[in-house]
């Protein structure tokens, strides 16, 4: 698969890994006003973990572990490639669901089409906070609260913005990548979601 | 859409549930030995099928889990047509939180072929949480299931009328391609229990 560039815009990767698997959450952030230098990917990297750590792991179960966010110029294939070290677990301390079981939240923007919504799928949800298939409506209010501090242009970090990045459309490789600003994060649904790659056996 | 591709002398049977008001269900075959079939016949395994379930394998499923009926469909022609049922209307016997409907063991069906065909398995919903540790079936809940469908071989010969019902596992495509008529061997038990992981059923979940 040949590299699509999508210039001015940065990969953010959050790693963790739970009962052996990796999951991997990735979110997209275009810098604004000048390119992308290794000195302003890590400080967009450490200020993305520390969100992390404040906001999301909080909430997961402590059968995860953060492992590492790793920072990726997408602009070119040889562009910077930062990281920050993990090593926090989950802050509630009961058992996840399985695995494949994750809570999808949908990044929305001014758009419409696939090309210009996102989506992550949270892992780790702890049983506790599931019945039978429903979310609780405070883990949902939380990450709905959590992920939305990072919509808007340079509210999260100053010279950057949130967005989705779309490499295709209608199944054909874009020449350049596109990026499109994320204006809210929402749930579409109250239920749990699967992640396939993430049960024992498939994947890392 | 799905070639249909029939089974000799056979029929599919449905076990369907309804799991947080989602309608699912898992499928099983049968061949009968002595063709033509009748009437009696196949309401003797609809009801044969339906008492086993409730006897070997309900009973140690959690009560969100409702089944509500088993149904036999002819699988010899096209249209397959409902060729009997039986109400079941019965919980899970276990009172406490189902895992999520996309959460599933999975039993694997042997058969006397090797491992290069496809084989059929199950994907048990509806299994108590607490028997679930992060992504590992507890050794009861495998010691159960495997106990519950090794019993339905012998259960099998002994639906009405005796010794004509076989549960077989069913094989519709080779390499492939649809074949002209399904190749089935009589099941031969799962997998070992130790071997039984978690699966997935994503359609299962509400939408």
């Amino acid at each position: 698969m040949p590299f699509i560039p999508v210039p001015d815009v940065a990969l953010i990767q959050l790693e963790g890994r739970v009962d052996g698997c990796v999951t991997i959450n990735d979110l997209y952030f275009e810098i604004t006003g000048g390119g992308i230098t290794p000195v302003n990917l890590q400080a967009l990297c450490v200020a993305v973990e520390a969100w992390w750590s404040a906001n999301v792991i909080p909430a997961l179960s402590e059968d995860w572990v953060s492992v590492r966010v790793v920072g990726t110029d997408q602009g070119s294939a040889t562009g910077p490639r930062v990281e920050t070290s993990g090593g926090d677990p989950g802050g509630v301390g009961g058992e996840a669901a399985p695995n494949n079981v994750a809570a999808c939240i949908s990044f929305r923007t001014a758009q419409r089409g696939r090309s210009a919504r996102g989506r992550n799928f949270i892992p780790a949800v702890p049983n506790s906070l599931i019945t039978l298939n429903t979310l609780d409506p405070t883990f949902i209010t939380q990450m709905t609260d959590a992920y939305n501090e990072l919509a808007g242009p340079g509210t999260f970090l100053a010279g950057w913005e949130w967005v989705v990045a779309s490499r295709y459309t209608g199944g054909v490789a874009r020449t350049t990548g596109i990026a499109i600003p994320i204006v809210a994060a929402t749930f579409t649904t109250p239920y749990v979601r699967s992640m396939r790659s993430r049960e024992i056996g498939h994947g890392a | 859409m799905a070639v249909f591709v029939p089974l000799a002398d056979g029929v599919q049977v449905d076990i369907v549930h309804i799991l947080d008001d989602w309608v699912i269900s898992n499928r099983l075959w049968f061949v009968y030995d002595t063709p033509p079939w009748d009437t009696p016949a196949l309401q003797g395994l609809s009801d044969g099928v339906a008492s086993w379930w409730t006897t070997f394998i309900l009973p140690y499923l959690s009560n969100e889990l409702l089944t509500t009926l088993v149904r036999v469909s002819d699988w010899t022609t096209p249209t397959h047509p409902e060729v009997a049922a039986t109400i079941v209307n019965t919980a899970g016997g276990v009172a406490a939180e189902s895992s999520t409907a996309n959460v599933a063991v999975v039993v694997g069906f042997r058969w006397g072929l090797g491992t290069r065909l496809k084989r059929n398995k199950h994907f048990v919903a509806g299994v108590p949480e607490q028997e679930i540790t992060l992504n590992t079936p507890s050794a009861t809940i495998r010691d159960i299931l495997f106990e519950g469908y090794t019993a339905l071989i012998d259960e099998t010969r002994e639906f009405y009328p005796d010794t004509t019902w076989r549960w077989v596992v069913a094989s519709a495509f080779d390499g492939g391609a649809a074949r002209t008529t399904q190749y089935w061997e009589t099941c031969q038990g799962t997998y070992p229990r130790r071997l039984y992981p978690l699966g997935q059923r994503r359609k299962r979940l509400p939408v």
